[in-house]
């Protein structure tokens, strides 16, 4: 039991430090600011409280009671609790400050900084942010499809999207319902109407689609279909770069 | 151009307005960054007051809207009336930074460099399927926590995991007020906003730990922000989430309201005011409405701050005074555990 719950730790704890870096600099922050501090109330925030909640956090009896609202998908959340930045950032100026000279203190200003920079990772890169001209800040194409599916004049839209496109069609549109939601950890296999629309099966994406009411379909036109919706009661409706984009003809409902 | 004065008011002079009727209980009457910070959790706080039993009746958005823009108005008119005798051009005039060092130069350089990314870039997050997806929801159906925000089919029952902590549904009001989009006011608009109130958390957490020495509190935030932008050892920390998706209830409880408690417990270190303890009371509610992890994490931070004040001190009376202040937290954790 006990077990369960410090692997649960160790897990999160690994999630949570990255490279270890950050935290051995925080460690050794505390460590000077235990010896060096001379305010009672500083030194009581800022090494004997983050003791107290490492101490909290890292107790399996701790984890077990909070697990059924914070459990081992998200404990790494409970590493908040410190104030890791506070605590780094307010040692840091006290050794800039403990230099006489302004000389000595750009010195170890820049120094630290270098420091920190090399502990940690820069956050400004291609993966992490793009630049998108709509104000949405949701992929281009997947505005421009919405737009296409909210023109329709149809009642009780419910569309069929692929898995990438399916987190950004109702945060557009919200009357635009899905075949299937967004599963945050990525568990699609359970949908079947997921694996025929991947797999080109269109004989059994639509039968699914009946089944589901599904009455929009946006295609990807990198999966080759082994069929065309169109024999299945659906017309082409409009295409965008990398999508088309099908409608279920009302006569053949 | 209207928009934007529509946003001023919205972002910066109605929480500000809100905040006054708070510092003019408490020792720093006139500390307008702290007001700005206060009006937010006050806000914060009545929301969740009022949200909470009207998603339960299953009462439309539109009657929450209308509550919460009245009570807000008539805080800010108070606001005005008790606090326009005060004010005049003089004593604005001293907020006007007169020489501002070359550290403070420096950190608001580094600040404004973290917001002006996060408005011409952007980082999408598929979390926002339900975030964002469920304040457009909102104003879609005109309802609450009714209609699933991933696919649009009819809740069984509720949410459990997210319904007590209706953050989404302040996007929602605030995109109605402001006649934007709710994906754009997540995406575009909040992150720089919350971005400097973090800042401003940060600002005002240093000046407590040096004393007010505001030379000291520039190279400290300096520092933090450094700390902030190479933060991406991992993508779990308050460091990224900060940078990646501020807009969301989760980033918002790790970089403003839990350093935010900090902060208000350290006033009441220094001056056991009752006004200190509301302010942190309003803290806690916030907590509560910003994330369904506040409701935990926010007491055991407070309750660690008095146990370790209290032995230090040898004083039972901050962990008296916390034990009140997150009454608002067990409420909503023994409602967790009912509707769970």
């Amino acid at each position: 039991m006990l077990r369960e719950s410090l692997q649960i730790i160790q897990e999160s704890f690994l999630k949570y430090k990255g490279t270890g870096m950050y935290i051995a600099l925080f460690f050794i922050a505390m460590l000077y600011l235990f010896l060096s501090e001379k305010k009672k109330e500083n030194r009581t925030f800022l090494v004997y409280f983050p003791c107290f909640i490492l101490f909290i956090i890292l107790n399996p009896i701790f984890q077990k009671c909070v697990n059924s609202l914070l459990n081992k998908n998200v404990y790494w959340r409970t590493f908040w609790m410190l104030p890791m930045g506070v605590v780094i950032a307010y040692a840091s100026t006290k050794v800039v400050k403990s230099r006489n000279h302004v000389k000595h203190k750009v010195i170890v200003f820049i120094t630290m900084i270098t420091i920190i920079m090399v502990s940690g990772k820069l956050i400004y890169n291609k993966e992490n942010y793009k630049k998108i001209d709509n104000f949405y800040k949701v992929p281009e194409e997947y505005v421009e499809v919405v737009n296409i599916l909210s023109g329709a004049t149809l009642k009780n839209k419910k569309v069929m999207v692929s898995s990438a496109m399916v987190p950004y069609i109702r945060q557009i549109d919200a009357s635009l319902k899905l075949a299937f939601p967004r599963r945050a950890y990525g568990d699609y296999e359970k949908y079947e109407i997921l694996q025929a629309y991947n797999g080109g099966d269109v004989e059994k994406l639509m039968k699914l689609c009946k089944e589901k009411q599904v009455n929009l379909l946006v295609y990807d036109k990198a999966i080759q279909m082994t069929s065309s919706p169109v024999k299945f009661g659906f017309e082409l409706y409009a295409q965008t770069e990398n999508h088309d984009i099908y409608i279920l003809n009302q006569k053949s409902k | 151009m209207l928009k934007a004065i529509q946003c001023f008011f919205v972002f910066i002079i109605v929480p500000l307005m809100l905040g006054l009727l708070v510092t003019k209980f408490r020792k720093e009457k006139k500390n307008l960054l702290g007001a700005w910070l206060f009006g937010y959790l006050l806000e914060f706080a009545i929301l969740q007051l009022l949200a909470i039993p009207m998603i339960f009746l299953k009462v439309k958005f539109t009657t929450l809207f209308y509550s919460w823009t009245g009570i807000i108005l008539a805080f800010v008119c108070i606001s005005l009336i008790l606090n326009c005798r005060e004010w005049n051009l003089k004593s604005l005039s001293k907020y006007i930074p007169q020489k501002p060092d070359i550290m403070t130069i420096l950190a608001v350089f580094l600040i404004g460099i973290q917001i002006l990314i996060s408005v011409v870039y952007t980082h999408i997050d598929e979390d926002d399927a339900f975030y964002v997806a469920t304040a457009n929801v909102t104003i879609t159906e005109n309802s609450m926590y009714c209609v699933a925000a991933e696919d649009g089919a009819e809740y069984m029952g509720f949410p459990t995991r997210y319904v007590l902590s209706p953050f989404p549904l302040y996007t929602a009001i605030i995109a109605s007020i402001l006649t934007i989009h709710p994906t754009i006011v997540a995406h575009t608009l909040f992150p720089p906003i919350f971005i400097a109130i973090a800042y401003s958390v940060y600002w005002l957490i240093g000046l407590r730990l040096w004393e007010k020495d505001k030379k000291s509190a520039s190279v400290f935030l300096c520092f933090l922000s450094i700390l902030y932008i190479w933060g991406n050892f991992s993508i779990f920390t308050n460091f990224s989430f900060l940078l990646f998706r501020i807009w969301q209830g989760k980033a918002m409880l790790a970089n403003v309201i839990l350093p935010s408690i900090w902060l208000l417990f350290l006033d009441c270190v220094e001056e056991s005011k009752i006004g200190n303890w509301v302010t942190l009371l309003i803290s806690m509610l916030a907590s509560c409405f910003i994330s369904s992890m506040g409701i935990a994490l926010a007491p055991i931070t407070l309750g660690g701050l008095a146990l370790v004040f209290s032995i230090r001190e040898k004083k039972i009376d901050y962990l008296l005074k916390s034990a009140v202040c997150v009454i608002p937290n067990i409420v909503y954790g023994i409602l967790y555990l009912v509707i769970k």
